[in-house]
């Protein structure tokens, strides 16, 4: 599914070039559960950020289910990721001026789907995670496990093959933190594939694969 | 998808009040002045398009050699010529000679003064002037028929029908009656051509001198004529050459020593005739292009300031949206639907924005029209300009404050968004530079306000050399027995209390446009001089002081005819050291010159715009006087006035009581000027509560960058005023910057505005510092505002994401 090959971020400042990520060689297959670990700075975020094409790289070879990520244009990557991938974040970034029901309706606007299907998916997704009840409040009217919630909603509505987690549960409560965990797990048994960048070793026992980064690198051992 | 657009921009416009309000009133404040503005010039260069046959039109134009080898234009033509042209010019289909004089009109033991027109019959057939009663072709053809105005109908009639009624007008010396043969509909504002009585032109006949009417040197009157829809305007004007040689080539011959250049005419089209400064318009309304120019550019400007002004705002915003647009971007928006999303948006305020603005210029259209001087209404319906341009102003406004936010936020990366890397616009240039350029037209305006108050209240208390306000001016309105007029007057209110005094001149104190001027030579030296004829008393009435020499007086029977005063300048231009005893010649007069016998000291009797000319003052009992001075006393004003009407209904009933102060009729001279001014202190109303708008946005987009800078500082122990003040310094830095721009412009207007008064102020530099002190004040107030907001903040707030 997916197959990254010597990729490098850097950033220049001035003359001189400060690497966030260096030669990446990276496989995910199809229905994996991947966590990504790794200390504060040593590019955990970016690279889900470049895998989830939010990011691009300084260089490198980058195949999502073989097509050529590197050479796409903005359009093209815009249409993959609103079809093929999920996102959930550690500050779960709902937009803030829209309800429940409305932040859940947005991807499928910009996927245009049809009116009534449109309903019956938020209706599903209302029910699945005992959320009717809630549908018309704002985000800052939630907790965070539920908003968190919310977002996990968000991303699987548009049945995504990759679901990509930022730290999902960092804001959260132990018992919260768990309900979202349980969640990622079921999805992935249905055969979603997850990749999830974490702290917490306890959630990283959810995956089935570790990747260690450090410094940039990816390293066998933390 | 526009469903939840629409969603998010009402609630962000319920949640962020402030910023709603501000950029909603500034584009409504700038749409509300454009609106007027557009009436405006758009009333000022359509004028005389509503006549159908506008394109077919053309008003002829005289143009003679002057002595210096220069063509002078005049629309003042001989009154042979209209006929002659449409007997000569087969492309000529019609011709109407137009012309108007000031009368007095009786109906019934009423009389007013009236302004009466004198138009050939095809009149109607030419100008789009509709009729409710009366056939445009004939209606005109009897001498004797008179077409009144629907208003002047109501005036005189009421409701009744006035056709076939007969009402008495004064043509020249004597009172004729006119059958009311037709009315017309009340005159569009926009027409240059206006009328209340309109009568035959053949009755020039009644006040102009038959040898006149005849001869081709004489320029009496304004000749229209109507070109076949097919004619050629060169093919016509290539036959005017044979045209002059066989009219006035014996003229030519014997004054141009025949030089058949030396006389030309010119077609001018009707629709060129309103803006056209170059010529006096004559019995037509005209006006000058420049104040529509100005002011549209003026509109311009105020418009293009408040949509950047939103731009700012827009982006200063954005830090509460930069989320917003990284989640949509990871949700699958491209650049394409954010872009579109603001700029919908942006139109969304241009939209709401438009709406107020409307009802604001609807508010403001009676003000608006007061002092433009014209009856200008928002027609959506009528004419489709109006709504087309009106829509067209919203989506000008709507794209040119959306576009920059939606292309400067659309640009980001998600993930640099959401990590929040990101820094909102480094120290924006051109947002600073516009804060300038915006302070600078405000000071700019407030200067000029200030400096042409400041002019005008100088006119009013300038010292004339008389005391205007007590001084009752009554124009005799060629009544045949004015210096009759004058002397019952005098008779009957000579032991009044109240009166001081009576006398009568034959030439207005007060007019810019006197023609009484006439060359005075002394031995060898010649000297352009007004002359006024005058009685005995005019100087006393008046109380002008005689410096050299003495008064008119009845003791002196040689002082009729042959005695002159005149004023001080005069006696400077002519070098003299004593004027008294010293011979004139002029043309007034018997053959024997004049001797002056008293100097009168320098007075005003034009306006402040031109110095004091040389006059004299002179009298002539053949001549009939023209206005009736009265000087009364200053207590119980309104009794002596309604004497003063009754001893006029005693001896001149037939005419009515017209009178003002001459202070008054002084102040009239300055009305254009007045106008200016107020219009000018009202745009810089206008420019200030928008840039005042502009900055606080500026400020806003300022402290938003520096959020976590003052947090710093204040962790590190700065205070809040030390805080503010260092916020407002680099504003107040820009303040400078407008100053130095505005000062020399402001300089610059002024000192040009001044050199048309011979009597002026000298720009002083309180104005100055005054407009800079406003400006600056503004500035404290609305970047303060946003200053102590930041600095009363919580330091870890702003901190915590860090």
């Amino acid at each position: 599914m997916i197959k990254m090959r010597d990729i490098n971020k850097y950033y220049s400042t001035g003359f001189v070039k400060t690497f966030v990520l260096r030669n990446i060689d990276l496989d995910v297959k199809e229905g994996e559960f991947l966590t990504i670990m790794g200390p504060s700075g040593a590019g955990k975020s970016t690279l889900l950020h470049i895998l989830g094409m939010l990011d691009t790289p300084s260089n490198g070879e980058y195949f999502f289910y073989d097509k050529p990520v590197h050479r796409m244009s903005e359009r093209q990557l815009s249409d993959l990721h609103k079809n093929h991938i999920g996102f959930v974040f550690q500050s779960y970034h709902l937009i803030d001026d829209l309800t429940v029901y409305e932040n859940l309706e947005t991807p499928l606007l910009y996927k245009k789907v049809k009116g009534s299907e449109r309903k019956g998916k938020i209706a599903d997704m209302l029910d699945r995670f005992h959320m009717v009840a809630k549908k018309n409040l704002f985000p800052n009217q939630l907790s965070g496990g539920q908003q968190q919630k919310v977002a996990v909603a968000r991303a699987i509505i548009i049945d995504p093959r990759l679901i990509l987690a930022d730290e999902p549960t960092g804001n959260l409560n132990t018992k919260e933190g768990k309900e979202v965990m349980d969640l990622l797990k079921e999805l992935n048994e249905n055969g979603t594939t997850i990749i999830q960048v974490t702290h917490s070793e306890k959630n990283a026992a959810y995956g089935r694969r570790i990747i260690n980064l450090l410094d940039g690198w990816i390293v066998d051992k933390p | 998808m526009l469903r939840s657009y629409i969603k998010i921009a009402l609630r962000g416009l319920v949640k962020q009040k402030l910023y709603s309000f501000i950029n909603i009133v500034g584009l409504a404040i700038a749409i509300a002045f454009c609106a007027l503005i557009f009436l405006f010039v758009r009333d000022e260069v359509t004028h005389d398009n509503f006549h159908k046959k506008a394109d077919q039109l053309y008003r002829v134009i005289y143009l003679r050699k002057e002595d210096d080898g220069s063509l002078s234009a005049d629309a003042m033509t001989p009154p042979p010529l209209g006929p002659a042209f449409q007997t000569e010019f087969p492309e000529v289909v019609r011709m109407a000679r137009w012309k108007k004089r000031g009368e007095v009109v009786n109906y019934k033991g009423q009389s007013f003064r009236e302004s009466i027109a004198l138009a050939d019959p095809d009149f109607f057939e030419m100008f789009s002037f509709p009729l409710i009663q009366g056939d445009p072709q004939t209606v005109l053809q009897d001498r004797n028929s008179v077409v009144l105005r629907e208003q002047i109908v109501r005036k005189y009639f009421g409701d009744k029908d006035p056709i076939g009624k007969l009402i008495s007008i004064k043509m020249g010396s004597k009172f004729y009656d006119f059958t009311v043969s037709g009315i017309a509909k009340n005159i569009p504002g926009n027409s240059s051509i206006t009328f209340d009585f309109l009568v035959s032109h053949d009755r020039i006949k009644d006040f102009t001198p038959e040898r006149y009417l005849n001869q081709w040197t004489g320029s009496t009157t304004l000749t229209f004529v109507e070109l076949r829809e097919s004619a050629s305007v060169s093919g016509l004007k290539s036959k005017f050459p044979s045209f002059i040689r066989k009219h006035l080539g014996s003229v030519i011959e014997e004054h141009k020593g025949g030089d058949y250049s030396a006389v030309q005419f010119e077609l001018q089209p009707l629709k060129d005739i309103y803006l056209n400064t170059k010529m006096r318009p004559f019995y037509m309304a005209g006006s000058n292009p420049l104040y529509s120019y100005i002011l549209f550019g003026i509109a311009l400007l105020i418009l293009i300031i408040a949509a950047i002004n939103y731009t700012n705002l827009a982006i200063a915003r954005s830090t509460t949206r930069l989320r917003e647009i990284g989640v949509r971007k990871v949700l699958g928006a491209n650049k394409k639907k954010l872009v579109n999303q603001f700029l919908g948006e942006a139109l969304f305020f241009g939209f709401v924005s438009l709406c107020l603005g409307i009802f604001l210029a609807e508010v403001f259209l009676p003000l608006f029209n007061n002092f433009v001087n014209k009856n200008l209404s928002m027609d959506y319906f009528s004419n489709w300009t109006t709504l087309a341009s009106l829509v067209s102003l919203m989506f000008f406004v709507g794209l040119i404050s959306g576009s920059y936010p939606a292309l400067f936020l659309s640009r980001f990366r998600p993930a640099e968004v959401l990590r929040s890397r990101l820094k909102i616009g480094g120290r924006s240039q051109f947002s600073r530079w516009l804060v300038v350029v915006q302070f600078a037209l405000s000071i700019f305006l407030i200067i000029s306000t200030l400096v042409m108050t400041h002019q005008l209240r100088y006119l009013r208390n300038q010292n004339l050399g008389f005391r205007g306000e007590q001084i009752v001016v009554i124009p005799t309105q060629g009544s045949p027995q004015g210096t009759q007029l004058v002397n019952r007057f005098r008779n009957e209110l000579a032991f009044h209390k109240n009166v001081v005094n009576v006398s009568g001149s034959s030439a207005a104190i007060s007019n810019d446009n006197t023609y009484a001027i006439c060359p005075v030579r002394f031995q060898t030296k010649q000297v352009m001089t007004h002359y006024f004829f005058i009685d005995h008393e005019f100087l006393k009435t008046m109380g002008l002081e005689v410096i050299q020499g003495r008064d008119f007086s009845r003791d002196y029977t040689a002082d009729p005819q042959q005695s002159v005063i005149v004023n001080e300048t005069l006696v400077k231009e002519m070098g003299w050291d004593l004027a008294i005893g010293k011979k004139i010649r002029t043309f007034l007069g018997r053959k024997e010159p004049l001797t002056v016998v008293g100097v009168v000291k320098d007075f005003h009797f034009e306006s402040l715009h031109n110095q004091i000319q040389p006059a004299i003052f002179y009298i002539e009992p053949r001549r009939q006087l023209d206005f009736i001075y009265v000087k009364i006393r200053p207590s119980d004003i309104p009794s002596t006035l309604g004497l003063l009407g009754e001893t006029w209904k005693k001896n001149a009933p037939n005419f009515p009581f017209i009178h003002s102060f001459l202070d008054e009729e002084f102040q009239k001279l300055y009305q254009n000027e007045e106008r200016w001014k107020t219009v000018l202190g009202y745009t810089s109303v206008f420019a200030i509560v928008i840039s005042c708008l502009g900055l606080f946005g500026l400020s806003a987009l300022a402290i938003t960058r520096r959020t976590k800078e003052i947090g710093i500082r204040k962790v590190l122990g700065a205070s809040v005023s030390g805080l503010v003040s260092m916020v407002s310094m680099d504003f107040l830095k820009l303040i400078l910057f407008a100053n130095i721009i505005a000062w020399p412009l402001a300089y610059y207007a002024m000192h040009r505005w001044l050199q048309d008064f011979a009597f002026r102020i000298e720009i002083e530099i309180w104005e100055f510092l005054l407009a800079s002190v406003i400006a600056a004040a503004i500035t404290v107030l609305a970047v303060s505002f946003q200053a102590i907001k930041a600095a009363l903040a919580d330091p870890a707030e702003s901190l915590r994401y860090e």
